[in-house]
C-alpha cells in the first residue's frame, strides 16, 4: 500500500483544483487493486487551548479495516509533523462500530458533533 | 437594549478574548490570559488566513462575545464547502440577552454568503445547556468527536 497526497502525483492532480487551501489536505491510499480508502486533514490554529494548533481529521472512507488502520497512522503522524497538540476526529453517529478501533489509536470520545443544513 | 457591532478581531481584542476562553468551566483548565504570547502568535496566523474568521461581538468599547469560523473545502456533498463554528463565548454578564444567538445566527449567514452548504460544530459532552442552545438554532446531533493528544 501506498499513501500519497502531494501536489503533481496523478490523483492529486486532480483534486488540487478543489483543494485550494494550504490547509487542508486530502489523501488517498492506494493497493495492488487503485484507490482503496481517503481521509482528509485539516490543520487549524486557534485561541483556545493555549493557542495550540489542531488537527481535524475527517472524511475517512476505507474498503477495509487495515486501510482505516494506515489512513489513521498517517493522520496522527502528519498532524504531528505539522505540530499539531492535539488530533480530532469526527465520526458518524451510526459508525458505533468503529469506536473501539478508534480508542485502540488512543482517541477518546469525547464531543458530540452537529450539523446545520443551509 | 444594548447596541452591539460583530467584526473581526484585532489584535488589541486578544486579552478580552482569552479571559472569555478562560472563564468558563472546561477552559479553565487549559487557558491562562496572564501570558498573551502564544495567543497572539496564533492570532497573527489565523489573521493572515482568508479561510478562518475570528470574530468578536463589541459593546462600548468592550467585547463581550466571540467565535472562530472555519471555511472547510471537501469533496463530499458534491464538493461543498463547510462552515465550522467553535470556541464559542459570551462575556458571563451579556449571557441570556439573546446575544449567543445572534453571534451564532451572524456564523450561519456568514457560511451561507461564502458558499457553504453546511455548518457544523462539536461541543464537549458535559455541555448539555449547550447542545439544547445549538437545536434551538436548527443544528442535529450528526456525528460524534474523538481527540487524540499528541
Amino acid at each position: 500500500m501506498r499513501l500519497f497526497g502531494a501536489p503533481g502525483e496523478p490523483l492529486a492532480a486532480a483534486l488540487q483544483e478543489l483543494m485550494t487551501t494550504p490547509h487542508v489536505t486530502l489523501v488517498v491510499a492506494e493497493d495492488d487493486n487503485g484507490v482503496a480508502g481517503t481521509a482528509q486533514l485539516t490543520v487549524f490554529r486557534g485561541l483556545a487551548w493555549d493557542g495550540a494548533t489542531r488537527g481535524l481529521l475527517e472524511g475517512i472512507r476505507a474498503a477495509r479495516r487495515g486501510v482505516t488502520s494506515a489512513l489513521l497512522t498517517w493522520g496522527i503522524d502528519e498532524a504531528r509533523r505539522r505540530g499539531c497538540s492535539r488530533l480530532h476526529l469526527d465520526s458518524g453517529l451510526a459508525r458505533v462500530d468503529l469506536r473501539d478501533f478508534y480508542a485502540r489509536f488512543g482517541f477518546e470520545q469525547s464531543y458530540q458533533g452537529f450539523t446545520r443544513a443551509l | 437594549m444594548n447596541d452591539y457591532i460583530i467584526r473581526r478581531a484585532r489584535r488589541e481584542d486578544i486579552g478580552a478574548i482569552v479571559r472569555m476562553l478562560a472563564d468558563d468551566q472546561l477552559g479553565a483548565a487549559r487557558d491562562d490570559p496572564r501570558d498573551l504570547g502564544p495567543y497572539l502568535h496564533a492570532f497573527e496566523q489565523i489573521d493572515a488566513d482568508p479561510n478562518q474568521l475570528l470574530i468578536v461581538v463589541v459593546s462600548e468599547d468592550e467585547p463581550v462575545g466571540t467565535l472562530q469560523l472555519t471555511i472547510i473545502p471537501g469533496l463530499a456533498r458534491r464538493g461543498a464547502l463547510r462552515g465550522q463554528v467553535e470556541a464559542v463565548r459570551i462575556r458571563a454578564d451579556h449571557r441570556g440577552s439573546g446575544l449567543g444567538a445572534d453571534l451564532m445566527r451572524w456564523a450561519i449567514d456568514e457560511s451561507r454568503r461564502r458558499g457553504c452548504a453546511l455548518v457544523q460544530l462539536t461541543s464537549d459532552v458535559s455541555r448539555a445547556d449547550a447542545h439544547r442552545f445549538y437545536e434551538r438554532l436548527g443544528f442535529v446531533p450528526s456525528h460524534t468527536g474523538f481527540k487524540l493528544k499528541l
